[in-house]
């Protein structure tokens, strides 16, 4: 019966066409969707952050000031207006109590490089000047529909991370 | 299955059958079946390019245009010392020069399928919540059905992107240096 079966050509169109549907079109679609998803959350993450630059940018006082109660709770504020807009949630990655970093710099004045990095106020030397960036981290996580084809965890978790010059 | 196809196409019998024994030009079948996935494969990886490319212009043109509302409406206190915020058919028009094309330029309309802007400005010079940051600020979100080529009467995947703006130097201002724009 076996033998015979395979002897047979009728339909072997058929049958490449099903294996073809199904291992090489759906996974496909699958993908495809699963991409959209992705790099349209990472898209509005990116958003999130420019968004929270430009606060940095017109703030700087405040930003500075982030262990501030205003300062958590404004930064915050920014984000939910934002997921109250969007398709995604998003959070501000927490730095203890708050919700934002600091960078120092001392930069040497009469060159413009970046002479030392600090994670609290420095005393820079007299011929350096003392740059401060904020820095954020967005995340969000993401159902994709379909996590299988490109075998992506599910929720998927995305992130952002960048700082502004405040000083 | 023959006589139904013979009915219907008023085909003899015989040539129908002819037909399902040949075996002439069955590579030139596969590849027609074949090619189907091919196809499906080139759309997507060329769908995939225009979908990242337009939504990075959507994204480009949310943050390009919200920001340019925003220090318009600073530029606007400065020149007259009352701040006057842009309405939503002006930020369409910043929207649209940044981003359109490769996006279709907004028109305001909700139906004709080009980019969807809802700007709302929020007023909380001299006032407002303490959870809320003081000042003036516009949130700006602009959704748009993309349609993949190749597949005009498919649902389309709805791209949303949102931000929010402060006008700068807004914290500081009184209530009354604020327009009714606002």
């Amino acid at each position: 019966m076996l033998s015979w079966l395979r002897a047979r050509a009728r339909a072997s169109a058929s049958v490449e066409f099903a294996l073809v549907a199904v291992f090489v079109l759906l996974p496909l679609i699958a993908g495809v969707s699963d991409f959209v998803v992705v790099i349209s959350a990472q898209a509005q993450l990116n958003t999130a952050l420019q968004a929270l630059y430009y606060f940095a940018y017109a703030n700087p006082t405040q930003a500075v000031a982030y262990t501030s109660a205003s300062t958590v709770a404004y930064q915050s504020y920014i984000i939910s207006q934002i997921n109250a807009s969007s398709d995604y949630q998003i959070a501000l990655k927490p730095n203890g109590s708050y919700n934002s970093t600091l960078t120092y710099y001392c930069v040497t004045t009469s060159t413009g490089t970046i002479s030392s990095v600090y994670t609290s106020p420095p005393t820079c030397a007299g011929n350096q000047t003392e740059q401060i960036y904020v820095n954020y981290t967005v995340t969000a996580s993401v159902t994709v529909p379909f996590p299988g084809p490109l075998k992506l965890s599910n929720p998927y978790a995305l992130s952002a991370t960048g700082g502004v010059q405040v000083q | 299955m023959c006589n139904s196809l013979a009915a219907l196409y008023r085909v003899p019998r015989a040539t129908l059958h002819a037909l399902a024994l040949a075996r002439r030009a069955g590579a030139a079948v596969e590849f027609a079946l074949c090619a189907f996935a091919l196809v499906a494969f080139i759309l997507a990886i060329l769908n995939l390019g225009l979908l990242g490319f337009e939504l990075g212009a959507l994204a480009h043109g949310v943050q390009t245009s919200a920001r340019h509302a925003g220090v318009d409406a600073a530029a606007t206190y400065a020149n007259t010392g009352t701040m006057t915020c842009d309405s939503t058919s002006t930020i369409r028009g910043y929207f649209n020069n940044v981003a359109a094309p490769p996006l279709e330029a907004s028109s305001g309309s909700s139906t004709d399928g080009s980019p969807v802007l809802t700007a709302s400005w929020t007023n909380n010079a001299g006032s407002g919540a303490a959870s809320e940051p003081p000042g003036i600020y516009l949130n700006l979100a602009v959704s748009y059905k993309w349609q993949a080529i190749g597949f005009p009467f498919g649902p389309g995947i709805t791209l949303k992107i949102a931000t929010v703006i402060l006008a700068p130097g807004s914290a500081g201002l009184s209530g009354s240096a604020v327009g009714g724009s606002c």
